[in-house]
């Protein structure tokens, strides 16, 4: 049975209509399946991609209004998917990306303070830190930059290595918490090293 | 014909409203994957429930996907749900929304085959059996035709309830919406829908960019939506709810309770 296949291609097809081409290339399909993937209209595929895109988006821009403009300055190419609860996470390793709730509806978009975490594998690590420099100094984003062995938060510079086993917790983060006790809701972030790196952060209100 | 209970969507950002005018609502339309990994939120639908009955609505079955089974956490939370809630039946669409562990994150179209079918039929077969109770599922909007189909979407609908015995949520407004976008009579695909499968029917308002509508529920319900419900509740012999959805760009709470009450009164005639 090739459905399996077609419903395969379809699905990269809608999350990046440009590979398209090069599945179907590779693709076991019956006549009819590559008869159908291969006319589909590019257009409407690439404004069904875009729907995809706006519409996570905008649950996750509702509720974290700064940080969403922050991430469209600093992380245009960075895609990652974000859950609002541990047990609804899943590995997303075929694709790298940023801060794209699955918003289905504000509910499922990440509640302020609640914790999401995010896998990568260091392969991705590494993509991520090409494009990431240091955070902006204390704006109460709360975002986080990611190097692969190096870790930036508001400027100060975090080395780690696979011998930080377990919970980080930097100086810095210890001075953001008692900072946040004063100011409100500020950024806070942990980190854990694995295999496959493991990255806990809890998702800041723009309060 | 049964009475049919009106209801609306219960959003968090209408929550006080909806509450203070709850005797104005017979249920609550709830999202069921906000709560089925999230205890706290099941807490928050248990207290809810006291106050008013609820409706879970489901989002990410993805019925037409061929590993739909294989998600067995998923589905071992919806029947967890249905076992704490009432409800005859558990709502869903006909559409895919996941594959090999990976999320589309938005509805997406199912090609009208008879292998598809052969798909949706086993799919909707065993997730009865796990849940214990029928699925009530959903015609979706979609973007473009994915191509030559064996079937068309009534006909992909009326066998998959032939088969396996579940109902349709007839959303109107995707019915309305895809008429419009696609070009075709949304009475043609009345006529062929077997209606007395039609438990639930979805209103909502959508919203118009360029030529195209958009599945928004972001405005209020369009007139031909409501044209359409005239119509076709008086034949739905089996209706057994009419729900309101509204998700965005809340109207004062005044003119949703308007919009339900005429819904209320087309819907029962």
């Amino acid at each position: 049975m090739t459905l399996q296949a077609f419903q395969s291609v379809l699905v990269e097809a809608y999350r990046d209509p440009t590979r398209l081409a090069p599945l179907l290339r590779r693709a076991r399909l019956s006549k009819a399946e590559r008869q159908v993937l291969g006319g589909l209209d590019r257009r409407s595929l690439e404004d069904f991609s875009s729907s995809l895109y706006a519409k996570e988006s905008q649950g996750i821009q509702r509720a974290f209004p700064r940080t969403v403009a922050f991430l469209g300055e600093r992380f245009p190419a960075v895609y990652m998917r974000c859950r609002a609860r541990y047990e609804e996470v899943r590995r997303w390793p075929d694709r790298l990306g940023l801060f794209h709730a699955t918003a289905r509806g504000e509910l499922q978009a990440p509640e302020a303070h609640e914790i999401a975490r995010f896998e990568f594998t260091h392969a991705l690590l590494r993509e991520v830190a090409a494009g990431v420099a240091d955070l902006p100094e204390g704006d109460g984003l709360g975002l986080i930059a990611l190097q692969a062995g190096e870790l930036t938060i508001r400027g100060e510079r975090i080395a780690f290595s696979s011998a930080h086993a377990g919970r980080y917790a930097s100086p810095v983060l210890r001075r953001d918490r008692a900072r946040r006790r004063r100011t409100g809701p500020q950024s806070i972030l942990f980190f854990q090293r694995r295999p496959r790196a493991v990255v806990e952060v809890k998702v800041l209100g723009d309060d | 014909m049964a009475t049919t209970e009106i209801g609306i969507a219960f959003r968090r950002a209408m929550a006080r409203d909806l509450l203070a005018h709850r005797d104005e609502f017979d249920v609550f339309e709830v999202i069921a994957d906000h709560s089925l990994f999230n205890h706290a939120e099941a807490r928050a639908l248990a207290d809810l429930e006291a106050q008013v009955p609820l409706v879970p609505h489901g989002l990410d079955l993805s019925i037409g996907s061929v590993d739909c089974l294989e998600d067995g956490r998923y589905l071992e939370a919806v029947a967890e749900l249905c076992r704490r809630r009432g409800g005859a039946f558990y709502g869903d669409h006909f559409a895919m929304t996941k594959l090999q562990g990976r999320s589309i994150g938005h509805l997406s179209p199912l090609w009208y085959t008879r292998a598809q079918l052969k798909v949706v039929v086993r799919n909707i077969a065993a997730v009865q059996a796990r849940i214990g109770r029928p699925l009530a599922l959903e015609n979706i909007t979609r973007p473009f035709d994915l191509g030559p189909s064996d079937l068309t979407e009534a006909e992909f609908i009326n066998r998959a309830v032939r088969e396996t015995g579940c109902g349709v949520i007839l959303d109107l407004a995707n019915l309305f919406i895809n008429a419009h976008n696609l070009r075709f009579d949304p009475r043609r695909f009345l006529d062929e829908l077997d209606l007395s499968a039609v438990w639930q029917i979805h209103l909502a308002g959508g919203r118009k960019v360029g030529p195209q509508w958009i599945d928004s529920h972001s405005s209020a319900v369009a007139a031909p939506v409501w044209e359409l419900l005239e119509e076709v509740a008086p034949a739905c012999t089996n209706l057994q709810l009419v729900i309101l959805e509204r998700d965005n760009e809340y109207p004062p709470v005044e003119e949703l309770i308007a919009d339900v009450r005429h819904a209320r009164e087309l819907a029962r005639g």
